[in-house]
């Protein structure tokens, strides 16, 4: 909740406005729209309509407003358009979309990046994960190498299929990897313990109230605790890509 | 980024203007044109808000339109109850929008469960006809089949002619659908515990529910076989022999209640399954007849 008050607060984005308060201007906006015979007037009338439903939080609402624009003969405001769909697909997550956007935008003929925009730019690079490019970007619109080496400095990236591995390789090291070093030391424990127990019940003749119950569990603890590793790699990464986009964020402002 | 927020001071005095600028009105088929554009493009609460906004200056069949055009922007946003209210407000003066929020209030009223207030259809004057009346009769079986009331769902159903189009396909799904529910209707949860007590899992093939059978059937047999090698190895009086006969039986007699249970969630399912088929089957000849 931090970090998307941030963001919206950097992409100038006002939030916690209740939608409810704002639907007198709907409507209004919208009559006039629908008596409006000049296209380049309701083009205008629905770059503003979206404008309050992003503001009030309804974003997809936003981008449904902004399809409807037709650009017919050339509208003037297909910068800020583009621009406005760049910004509302960041917000709702559609970071794969955002990204698509601005590489279509590239090749628009006039167009030119909002600040905010650039903004958002870096930050969808960073939720990708793909930190070479958020940096080259930051470094653009910052221009200071020291402060964007600062910001970028050792982060890295936790592979969760290598995390899903090596679990299975060494019970527990996928959790060691991933950051959680006491609960990969618990899982290795647990695991030869009932590997142990599961064999040690063999060699006693116990085959079926010591090693079936013990191995049944190991098993459960093996599989179960590679895929734990991996989940643990994955909201590693997501607290490592929060991180940074609140360090980016808090850059900027300065 | 000028040009951006350029448009949106623009947007903000544009807001503070028309908040104290409201336009005047000028004819009701203006307001039901701008109305009939917010249901195109699929803006139902500005078409509520704005419905609310302008009713008081209307009276007779306009007011009739307008409550029936906000019970239907409530019915697709899901706002049932409001949406019934709208629709109760349409008076018998303006005939066809009186029968067609009727139709609606006995769908909406079925969703809810209300099944006598939904019976209100029952009582609903269509003038001698024949399509509407055919259509009444499916809306008033599918009642009876949510309420199990499969004597009343033949009735209305000896009314099913078959001859328009619109209504076939709901009619023959109808009748599937109380054919499905009849069978659902005989698995018995006390012979399902019977079943799991001679050999475990066997209650919960009888639910249909393969998998679930196969995997208790292995499981107790790995127990007995517990049970067995502790008693051989250690002796009836071990405590390795009592620890696994209370296992044992604790999972027998679980097994037992599990696949009674099995068949409670079963037909719980099956009616829940069953509830959403007849309810669809309601609402699709009235979104296609009247919408």
């Amino acid at each position: 909740m931090k970090l998307f008050c941030s963001i919206c607060m950097s992409l100038c984005v006002p939030f916690l406005i209740d939608a409810q308060d704002r639907l007198p201007e709907l409507v209004e906006v919208e009559q006039r729209i629908f008596s409006a015979k000049d296209i380049h007037i309701v083009d205008s009338l629905l770059f503003v309509k979206a404008d309050i439903y992003k503001s009030t939080e309804q974003f997809n609402l936003a981008l449904k407003t902004l399809d409807r624009i037709s650009f017919a003969n050339g509208s003037r405001l297909e910068v800020d358009i583009i621009n406005e769909r760049i910004l509302i697909n960041y917000l709702i997550g559609n970071h794969i979309n955002t990204q698509n956007l601005l590489i279509e935008a590239e090749f628009i003929e006039g167009y030119e990046r909002s600040n905010t925009v650039r903004i958002a730019e870096i930050l969808n690079y960073v939720s990708l994960e793909q930190f070479e490019e958020a940096e080259n970007k930051f470094q653009i619109l910052v221009q200071d190498s020291s402060r964007v080496e600062e910001v970028f400095d050792v982060k890295n990236l936790k592979n969760p299929n290598l995390a899903f591995t090596l679990s299975f390789i060494v019970p527990g090291s996928g959790q060691m990897y991933a950051g959680k070093v006491f609960k990969g030391l618990i899982s290795l424990g647990v695991q030869t313990a009932l590997f142990y127990t599961g064999v040690n019940g063999l060699y006693r003749g116990y085959p079926f109230t010591e090693s079936i119950p013990a191995i049944a569990l190991f098993q459960g603890f093996y599989f179960g605790g590679a895929e734990y590793a991996k989940k643990m790699a994955v909201e590693k990464n997501r607290e490592i890509v929060d991180e940074l986009s609140l360090d980016i964020l808090r850059e900027i402002k300065k | 980024m000028q040009k951006t927020t350029r448009l949106k001071k623009i947007s903000f005095i544009f807001g503070f203007l028309i908040t104290y600028m409201a336009p005047g009105q000028d004819s009701f088929q203006k307001t039901y044109d701008f109305l009939q554009h917010l249901d195109k493009i699929e803006a139902y609460k500005e078409g509520i808000f704005f419905i609310e906004k302008s009713i008081i200056k209307y009276d007779g069949t306009k007011r009739d339109t307008l409550n029936y055009l906000s019970g239907h922007f409530n019915y697709s946003i899901k706002n049932i109850n409001e949406s019934i209210q709208s629709f109760k407000k349409v008076e018998e003066q303006s005939n066809s929008l009186f029968i067609r929020s009727q139709f609606f209030i006995g769908f909406q009223y079925a969703y809810l469960r209300k099944y006598d207030s939904a019976k209100v259809l029952g009582t609903l004057n269509v003038n001698n006809d024949s399509f509407l009346n055919e259509l009444k009769s499916v809306e008033l079986a599918s009642i009876s089949l949510l309420e199990r009331d499969f004597e009343s769902f033949y009735t209305y159903s000896q009314n099913f002619s078959g001859s328009y189009y619109q209504l076939t396909n709901t009619e023959e799904r109808l009748k599937l659908n109380k054919e499905g529910l009849l069978k659902a209707k005989k698995k018995s949860p006390a012979l399902a515990g019977v079943l799991s007590g001679v050999l475990p899992g066997a209650g919960k093939f009888y639910v249909g529910k393969s998998g679930e059978g196969y995997l208790t059937l292995l499981l107790s047999t790995i127990m007995g076989l517990q049970l067995r090698e502790a008693y051989k190895k250690d002796g009836i009086n071990s405590t390795r022999f009592k620890i696994y006969s209370g296992l044992f039986g604790a999972i027998y007699v679980a097994n037992i209640w599990g696949s009674v249970l099995s068949v409670k969630i079963y037909k719980k399912e099956i009616n829940e399954t069953y509830d959403e088929a007849i309810l669809l089957n309601m609402h699709v000849p009235l979104r296609t007849i009247f919408d």
